[in-house]
């Protein structure tokens, strides 16, 4: 009875779309403000690539809110996961054969060199500071799961959020005191686009976010991991 | 129309809030609380001064970073928004009063605070932005804070709650986002205002139906429009009592109804056929909520879908579209975040005081809770529709409306959903408070004071709340948020000359 | 077949957003049900990545002088999609941690034996 109900929804659903979707050509130029964002990036905010121009830049906005959310999540992780969970039923964990523990070690580094390299040139190739932070928070998920028993501290990967966090934000109220406008104007020297020093403020911006979301899902993780002890 | 430098704090400041608890509050005691108290304190006197400002200029804007709209994302507070944002502040405030003591029964209160914090953001966020994928954005950072606080106190019935509001409502975003996408692509803008300005200058009908139905149907399941309600019953009661003061009380509206205000009347434009909809939904909404109200004997879950209910009365309002009928729907919003938050903090304060909420367990409490009591009683006053509390004067507006458009039969269903509003109030105002007090519960007290002073103000403004239609006070508050659905989109138009 | 070869995409994306919600609607297991919240979110977001394509584009990113920006495509849906895949993952974190808690709570996954709110 429900599957039927939920088929008969899907079906109208996708009889309404259907009939839309040839309204929205594909492959076509249609652009208003992107073609603004092409034609201006470099100029108005100094990176080579546009999307971080217009993630950090034009709609920093809403990484802000971005940002937001995860620091919601981890702090509503925390408080649901929290409560009670040290109820002692603690099962030996099996300890990982040599091979695979000292794989794990090996790769960790390489992986968060890696996740660094994403964030440090998010104006310059594609990537950034949440696709690095990602990357980075694998690294640390590869430690959970290859070399049992190792733990991150706490203390440190809250501590680097909240740094991170803050960083962020106060770049943006900054940019109230040196530039005149509130919130988030790059007012640093712009350099010339396409070197590693330049676009301003973006790229710290983008190793804070980098710190900060890798730090909040590791911390995530170890949340869940710890919980299902 | 004036530059204003101050709408960025609204988000601000509840962010700034939320961010320092998580630094300081883990180890000083007393800071949560503190700074849950300054931080809503701040956006209320924000509110204030915004709401001289809109009454001088009508219209302010904000645009972040300083590029212009459509290039950035821009913030515009008209009077509706202006009118939302003391509404869900005022009710944060004193939420945030109750919660000082309500809380400490529960650990972790920075982390409460912190939530609280975030969501009052993502919900100030929603109503002040300009920009539809920011009104997304910050629906989302509300939405998700919302979950964790529903799931609070980890027992069984809050994480079943939790999880099914998580699914549900993370569908109805889904849903959102899809429409914002539809748009996006179809006037390649995400500007309010620049968007308003392509679609009127010709657009595809069919996309915009599409769209509209999108947007309905995810806001509709935000604002527990039936049948997208079926989150609500389970949600509401469960969360510990400040948190269903303020999902019941504002959040619902913040996120579902002004949403779809804003988007239906400022963005699309209204037509006859989205009124009718809304109209028809309001009805539904309406009779579901006043009949399944009347079956309940668990308090909280009673009043939850009491909330069904009266937000349907306020879509009526909208949906009838005239000058008088959204005035009388604006105000039955307020009155209905005050008078419902008052409710669910009284039963909250039953809860602390008795440990059950199952109205056949107890009886005869305004003995010993008097406070509790009265205030309660004044809220249940108010949501019957009683003069000459405030619900009294909005459910009159709402059915003098309805008349005066000709729509005869809706005024006949409002006024019948109001007798039996008035019975299931009756209802828990007999089991509940009058009666006899069962032995078990003869050594109750009431409630601490910070509780008392927060009920005790929300009352003061249930029954002083119809001075707010005198015509002085009407034309700061009422008339300007009701402007913007007559204007509909001619404020976009104004804010695109603006900034060009 | 043309239809289907010039709007590959978008079939893509609104299948997968209908099987999202197909997962949601029927499926019993919360896991599950957290695997066709995640099969939704992807949907919507390759849907909103194909709406910025350009036939032929390359990415906006002038890695060297001298590239033609006419060819380029929309930088906005890419940027959107960003916050959009955290949002989602922000999402599907609490929802797990709901689902553990919820595991530790009733021993069981199974949505039917989780419904002590009645109706």
């Amino acid at each position: 009875m429900r599957i039927f109900l939920s088929l008969v929804v899907l079906a109208v659903i996708a009889v309404g779309i259907g009939k839309t979707l040839m309204e929205i050509p594909f492959g076509e130029d249609t652009t208003n403000v992107g073609g603004y964002y092409i034609q201006s990036g470099r100029d108005d905010t100094g990176a080579a690539n546009i999307v971080t121009s217009v993630v950090v830049g034009y709609r920093a906005f809403d990484t802000l809110g971005e940002v937001t959310v995860l620091f919601v999540a981890a702090v509503g992780l925390g408080a649901v996961l929290a409560v009670g969970s040290a109820s002692g039923r603690r099962r030996d964990v099996e300890p990982a054969s040599l091979v695979l523990y000292t794989g794990c070690r090996f790769l960790f580094p390489l992986i968060l060199l890696f996740g660094a390299y994403i964030f440090i040139h998010g104006h310059l190739t594609p990537g950034g500071g949440f696709q690095g932070g990602a990357i980075v928070a694998s690294a640390f998920l590869l430690v959970y799961l290859g070399c049992r028993g190792r733990r991150i501290r706490h203390g440190w990967s809250k501590a680097t959020e909240s740094l991170g966090g803050l960083v962020f934000v106060g770049l943006g109220l900054l940019g109230l005191t040196a530039a005149g406008h509130f919130f988030l104007s790059n007012y640093l020297p712009k350099g010339t686009v396409n070197h590693l020093f330049s676009a301003g403020i973006i790229p710290i911006i983008y190793v804070a976010i980098g710190f900060k979301v890798g730090a909040e899902l590791a911390g995530v993780i170890d949340d869940l991991v710890e919980e299902s002890e | 129309m004036i530059h204003n430098d101050l709408i960025p704090l609204m988000v601000g400041v509840p962010l700034a809030g939320a961010f320092l608890n998580a630094l300081l509050g883990r180890k000083l005691k007393g800071v949560p609380d503190l700074l849950g108290i300054l931080c809503t304190m701040g956006t209320l006197f924000l509110g204030f001064v915004m709401l001289r400002l809109v009454n001088a200029h009508h219209v302010l804007l904000f645009e972040v970073g300083n590029w212009p709209p459509p290039i950035g994302i821009a913030m515009v507070v008209d009077g509706l928004t202006v009118f939302m944002l003391l509404t869900v502040n005022l009710i944060a405030f004193l939420v945030v009063l109750y919660s000082t003591n309500y809380m400490s029964r529960y650990t972790q209160k920075w982390q409460f605070y912190s939530l609280f914090m975030l969501m009052l953001a993502g919900m100030n966020g929603v109503i002040v932005t300009g920009d539809i994928f920011n009104l997304f954005v910050y629906l989302e950072i509300a939405a998700v804070a919302s979950y964790a606080l529903v799931a609070f106190g980890t027992e069984r019935q809050e994480l079943e709650a939790a999880f099914k509001y998580a699914v549900m409502g993370s569908l109805g975003s889904m849903f959102v986002l899809l429409g914002v996408v539809w748009m996006y692509a179809h006037t390649s803008t995400l500007n309010m205002a620049d968007m308003a300005m392509v679609l009127r200058d010709g657009g595809s009908g069919e996309i915009v139906l599409l769209a509209s139905v999108l947007f309905l149907v995810g806001f509709g399941l935000k604002a527990a429009l039936v049948p997208f309600h079926a989150w609500l019953p389970d949600a509401h009661p469960s969360a510990p009592a400040p948190i269903s003061a303020m999902l019941s009380g504002v959040l619902i509206k913040a996120l579902g109804v002004y949403a779809i205000c804003r988007l239906f009347y400022s963005v699309f434009g209204i037509t006859w056929e989205l009124s009718t909809i809304l109209l028809t939904l309001g009805t539904v909404s309406m009779c579901v909520g006043v009949l399944l109200a009347l079956k309940q004997w668990d308090m909280k879950r009673l009043l939850a879908y009491s909330s069904i209910s009266q937000v349907g009365y306020i879509m009526i309002g909208i949906g009838i579209g005239t000058p008088l009928g959204i005035l009388a729907a604006l105000f039955h919003l307020f009155n209905h975040s005050v008078f419902k938050s008052l409710l669910f903090l009284g039963s909250g304060a039953v809860e602390y005081a008795t440990g059950t909420r199952d109205l056949r367990k107890m009886g005869g409490l305004a003995r010993r809770m008097p406070l509790t009591a009265g205030t309660s009683m004044a809220g249940s006053m108010s949501l019957a529709g009683i003069p000459p509390f405030a619900g009294f004067w909005s459910k009159l507006l709402i059915v003098v409306a309805a008349v005066q458009a000709g729509l005869y039969g809706y005024a006949i269903i409002a006024i019948v959903a109001s007798i039996l509003t008035l019975a299931y109030v009756m209802k828990m105002m007999r089991y509940g408070f009058l009666g006899n007090l069962p032995e078990r519960l003869k050594g109750i007290k009431d409630v601490p004071a910070m509780m008392k002073l927060s009920m005790s103000l929300l009352a003061l403004i249930c029954i002083a709340g119809g001075l707010l239609l005198l015509p002085q006070v009407r034309e700061l508050f009422l008339t300007d948020a009701s402007k913007t659905f007559k204007a509909g989109t001619e404020l976009a138009f104004r804010i695109m000359s603006e900034v060009r | 077949m043309s239809f289907l070869e010039s709007y590959a995409y978008y079939v893509g994306a609104f299948g997968l957003i209908l099987i999202g919600l197909l997962v949601i609607l029927v499926k019993r297991n919360l896991i599950k049900i957290i695997i066709g919240l995640s099969i939704l979110d992807t949907g919507v977001n390759l849907f909103l990545i194909s709406v910025g394509y350009l036939a032929s584009g390359t990415a906006p990113i002038f890695s060297r002088e001298g590239i033609d920006s006419g060819s380029m495509v929309d930088p906005v849906p890419q940027a959107l999609v960003l916050t959009a895949i955290v949002i989602g993952v922000a999402v599907l974190a609490l929802a797990l941690g709901l689902a553990v808690r919820l595991y530790q709570n009733y021993g069981t996954l199974d949505m039917r034996k989780i419904k002590e709110l009645k109706w």
